[in-house]
């Protein structure tokens, strides 16, 4: 992989890890009881 | 390797990888199936539909951890050699399941089904009601994409970096995967489980990718005997290596600050330094070796002369190639990158350091 590559794979995880994690928190949050 | 378009070049490797392939997404489905049947009580339609939509989600996790997993240990790299295959599997099966979901869901009105998909619940604002099959939707159209250009008549055309970054959206289609998953079958389900499933993945798959970064940064750090640079140019040499590091028909990698990294590879008493980087997909050339005097790409076996970075014939693939010397034992290059294809003079080992 190219340097560059190297650095979308890091901001893309950077962004990805967070939004999914809030995601996942935000629907078991919001399930109904 | 690229002489002209030409279709999918069959070879026992890739019969034998797909024949897995279908089988064992066949045995999942059949088990899935079985099991459901025996277990719950819900119709076969929907039984079908989890099916093929677990089974797709399956392959996804399966397609984003051979990567890492191919960078952390060399046994893994078979895998990788037709991982494209694998990414259209799953397209295939995610479209399936797609396919069903729409037709059973809203394919008995008079509405047509895909307006009906798209407009019938329009609850964005809620949580236990969101509209999950958006993100489903999305995340099918960017594993077209990639699919439909998986060929390498697409790479060539649209270059091999235009098609890595189209290719490294299966990250964002994960991430709506993910949630398609979070806000439809957990919130109809209910149970910890499924969660707890979802997020083993997650852990798994981002771990995965830590890991092979962590590792990949530390290749990276230039060791304390080498010179590490911040401008190079086309005059200064830089130590990179002792020749003793580099094992016979294989490389070191060195990286340089400011450029690329390098390949450097020693063969027959000699030594010459290329891009680490493979033409094809991007692939690390420093973890090939030399087979019949060619560099060949751990990934998928692309290969290139050492000393001009050149493809054999009838190939027309090049690479960059560096200047390089051997001073006191010691490997030095200009880690200025010559274009694609320069013939650079092999460096000679003196027959003392050879034989050592």
């Amino acid at each position: 992989m190219t340097v560059r590559h190297r650095r979308w794979h890091l901001w893309i995880w950077l962004a990805l890890g967070p939004a999914i994690a809030i995601g996942l928190f935000i629907s078991w949050k919001g399930m109904a009881p | 390797m690229s002489v002209q378009y030409s279709s999918v070049k069959w070879n026992r490797n890739k019969r034998i990888y797909d024949i897995v392939l279908a089988s064992a997404i066949g045995t999942y489905l059949g088990l899935f199936f079985a099991v459901g049947k025996l277990a719950w009580t819900g119709s076969d339609e929907i039984l079908l539909l989890r099916a093929l939509g677990t089974c797709a989600f399956l392959l996804l996790h399966i397609v984003l951890c051979i990567g890492p997993l191919a960078r952390l240990d060399p046994r893994f790299l078979p895998l990788l050699y037709n991982r494209r295959h694998l990414g259209v599997a799953t397209f295939l099966v995610g479209l399936a399941h797609g396919a069903l979901a729409t037709g059973y869901y809203h394919g008995f009105g008079n509405v047509n089904p895909l307006l009906s998909l798209l407009g019938t619940n329009t609850n964005y604002g809620s949580v236990s009601a969101f509209p999950f099959e958006t993100f489903g939707i999305i995340a099918l159209l960017i594993l077209f994409v990639m699919a439909a250009t998986s060929h390498d008549f697409w790479q060539r055309n649209l270059s091999p970096s235009v098609w890595k970054s189209i290719h490294m959206a299966v990250y964002p289609a994960y991430g709506f995967l993910v949630l398609h998953v979070a806000l439809g079958a957990l919130h109809a389900e209910q149970s910890p489980i499924y969660l707890a499933v979802l997020i083993l993945g997650f852990v798994v798959v981002g771990g995965l990718h830590l890991a092979t970064a962590f590792k990949e940064r530390i290749a990276d750090t230039p060791a304390k005997s080498e010179q590490k640079i911040d401008t190079p140019d086309a005059e200064t040499w830089v130590d990179a290596c002792a020749v003793d590091d580099i094992p016979e028909n294989r490389a070191k990698i060195v990286c340089l600050a400011g450029c690329e990294r390098i390949a450097i590879f020693r063969y027959g008493g000699k030594i010459s330094a290329v891009t680490n980087v493979c033409a094809h997909q991007r692939g690390p050339l420093g973890e090939g070796k030399i087979i019949e005097g060619c560099i060949t790409c751990p990934w998928h076996g692309w290969e290139y002369r050492p000393h001009n970075g050149q493809s054999p014939p009838p190939f027309h693939e090049r690479i960059a190639t560096f200047r390089v010397r051997v001073v006191g034992g010691r490997v030095q290059v200009i880690p200025v990158p010559l274009p694609p294809g320069t013939l650079v003079e092999p460096a000679v080992i003196e027959e003392e350091q050879y034989v050592a």
